[in-house]
């Protein structure tokens, strides 16, 4: 028997005829059963669900000048969010200093969550659940049930979660729309939204499945960078003060983000991109398996940057990674990684792939940010 | 985070959302390649969940869920095939999806599988890939993650579908070649190297 027919066969990719052959020939034998089924096991084995592979990619391009930005913009960035929410499109806009929200990164290593200016709780947890529930006035943290106290005077406390590298968590509004937060992500948002806006501050990542509110209010998600406006979509934001750079992906529904060249709104499978630094944008087509697998707790990427993935796994882990061969920094490679593996164990994974055959050489270090 | 048994047992609505959603996909993946039938694939994959759910206090803390699942697919799929009883009619009379199907039980019912979903072998799979031509590691990948047929790879890479067969054929070939012997040993038979 042909090997290649038999692939065929396993493939699903042969005629009834050559299959009927197949199928005798496999019956004919415990042998031949045994051989089938090995085929069988390596083709199903090689699915593309965790498979990748590296290609060198011959770029010569200049070094990027992170560090230098990084503190320059530090500054520059707390007078943009102000400026942001003073000009608002709203007339009844309240505007908030959201960055006065944000906790600081030094403090812990854990998931804070702050209720209104008060002493931030700590969740112990590697992964957060938070529910709000506004009839009843409690919000519920994994197993735990908390008060929020009622709102005196038409404002509702501005509550802050803050999402170390490391972990994740999952935020159900009072309107039910859903957030999830990605490592080292901060959401400032109200505990109960006003009847005539729904609004949060975000830094880092996090995907929005977004309610239709009853009176169709829009949502609007700020960041230091860019607006999004929504009205009941699911839909993925992403805003890295490190790179300066702002990223928004529809899956479904509408948004539009307030771009260099106006309001743009963005239809289904488009991802618009800013980048603080060079002012530019693009907004272009993906493939949003591509930006959305963390919520399942994989990464699939697409001829991406090593040192890019790098750089996404350092969040995910909280951990710091050095490429022992500089070399390697700028090849591409493709595939999807599990997270629920050990940092270790994912980045040796990618790393294996870089030198088919194996090697002895360390590719790599990794240090642990506790 | 990997979500265990005990993280099951807060019966925490969201952590149940995520957990279904972390593994649904590659389930109904397998599933359906072994039986063939959407509507079928579906009642499988949540009686899968189903029985997650319903074990989840008895099941011990250390449990690999991704295991425990994959195994209670299998079975399920091997009762759903034996019910069929396409054994007992000849092959000439069979139509193609009830053809594979037949040989699927023989799948489902070896130890290979086993092998399946642990992590080694998909790592030694990579890198594999990773020592291939970047035409065959192309090709490869266009007909397993795109599932197009070899007629439509042929059409994209301007080949002969003839060239396309020998491009995957050799890709399985070197995977099977670089899968280290004791697999093999697991199925108690000889095999040979072509």
């Amino acid at each position: 028997m042909d090997d290649k027919l038999l692939i065929r066969y396993i493939q699903r990719n042969c005629s009834k005829q050559d299959a009927q052959t197949v199928l005798r020939w496999i019956e004919s034998s415990e042998e031949n059963k045994e051989r089938f089924r090995q085929l069988y096991v390596v083709w199903l084995a090689a699915e593309s669900e965790t498979v990748f592979f590296a290609e060198e990619r011959k770029v010569v391009k200049k070094k990027h000048k992170t560090l230098l930005y990084y503190i320059g913009s530090a500054v520059a960035s707390v007078a943009a969010v102000l400026l942001i929410c003073l000009m608002g499109d709203e007339k009844k806009e309240i505007s908030y200093d959201y960055e006065s929200y944000l906790l600081k990164q030094a403090d812990s290593n854990e998931i804070l969550l702050a209720i209104g200016k008060k002493e931030p709780i700590s969740i112990q947890d590697s992964m957060a659940v938070i529910t709000y529930n506004v009839g009843k006035q409690t919000v519920q943290v994994n197993n735990d049930t908390l008060e929020i106290e009622s709102h005196k005077g038409g404002k509702h406390p501005l509550n802050t979660i803050r999402v170390p590298y490391g972990k994740r968590s999952l935020l159900s509004l009072s309107d039910g729309t859903l957030v999830h937060l990605n490592s080292g992500a901060s959401l400032v948002y109200p505990s109960a939204f006003d009847e005539s806006h729904r609004e949060v501050y975000l830094e880092g990542e996090a995907y929005f499945e977004v309610s239709k509110a009853e009176k169709q209010q829009p949502f609007w998600v700020k960041t230091a960078y860019k607006t999004v406006k929504v009205t009941g979509t699911r839909f993925n934001v992403l805003s890295d003060r490190g790179l300066q750079k702002f990223e928004t992906v529809l899956v479904s529904g509408k948004i539009s983000v307030d771009s260099e060249s106006g309001s743009m709104e963005l239809i289904p499978n488009q991802c618009y991109k800013f980048s603080n630094v060079s002012k530019s944008e693009r907004l272009k087509e993906v493939d949003v398996r591509n930006y959305i697998s963390w919520i399942d707790g994989k990464l699939k990427f697409d001829k991406e940057r090593l040192s890019y993935v790098l750089y996404k796994l350092e969040k995910v882990y909280n951990i710091k990674i050095t490429l022992l061969n500089s070399e390697y920094a700028d090849w591409r490679v493709s595939g999807m990684l599990d997270l629920q593996n050990t940092g270790e164990e994912t980045v040796g994974m990618l790393m294996r792939i870089l030198i088919p055959g194996g090697t002895d050489k360390k590719l790599f270090v990794i240090e642990f940010n506790d | 985070m990997k979500i265990n048994v005990a993280d099951l047992n807060s019966d925490n609505a969201r952590i149940w959302r995520q957990f279904v959603s972390s593994h649904e996909s590659y389930l109904r993946k397998f599933v359906f390649t072994c039986v063939l039938d959407s509507a079928v694939t579906e009642e499988i994959v949540q009686d899968v969940f189903l029985v997650v759910w319903k074990q989840r206090h008895t099941l011990p803390e250390d449990s690999d869920l991704k295991k425990y699942m994959f195994r209670c697919a299998r079975n399920l799929c091997w009762d759903h095939l034996e019910k069929l009883r396409i054994k007992t009619i000849p092959i000439d009379e069979l139509d193609l999806d009830n053809i594979y199907r037949r040989s699927n039980s023989y799948l489902l019912d070896s130890e290979a599988l086993d092998k399946l979903y642990e992590d080694d072998l998909r790592k030694m799979i990579g890198e594999t890939l990773g020592k291939m031509s970047s035409q065959t590691r192309e090709i490869f990948w266009m007909s397993r993650e795109q599932n197009l047929s070899n007629k439509e790879i042929a059409e994209r890479m301007n080949l002969s579908e003839k060239a396309i067969e020998y491009h995957i054929s050799k890709a399985i070939k070197l995977i099977r070649k670089d899968l280290p012997v004791d697999y093999w040993l697991l199925l108690l038979l000889s095999f040979h190297f072509n």
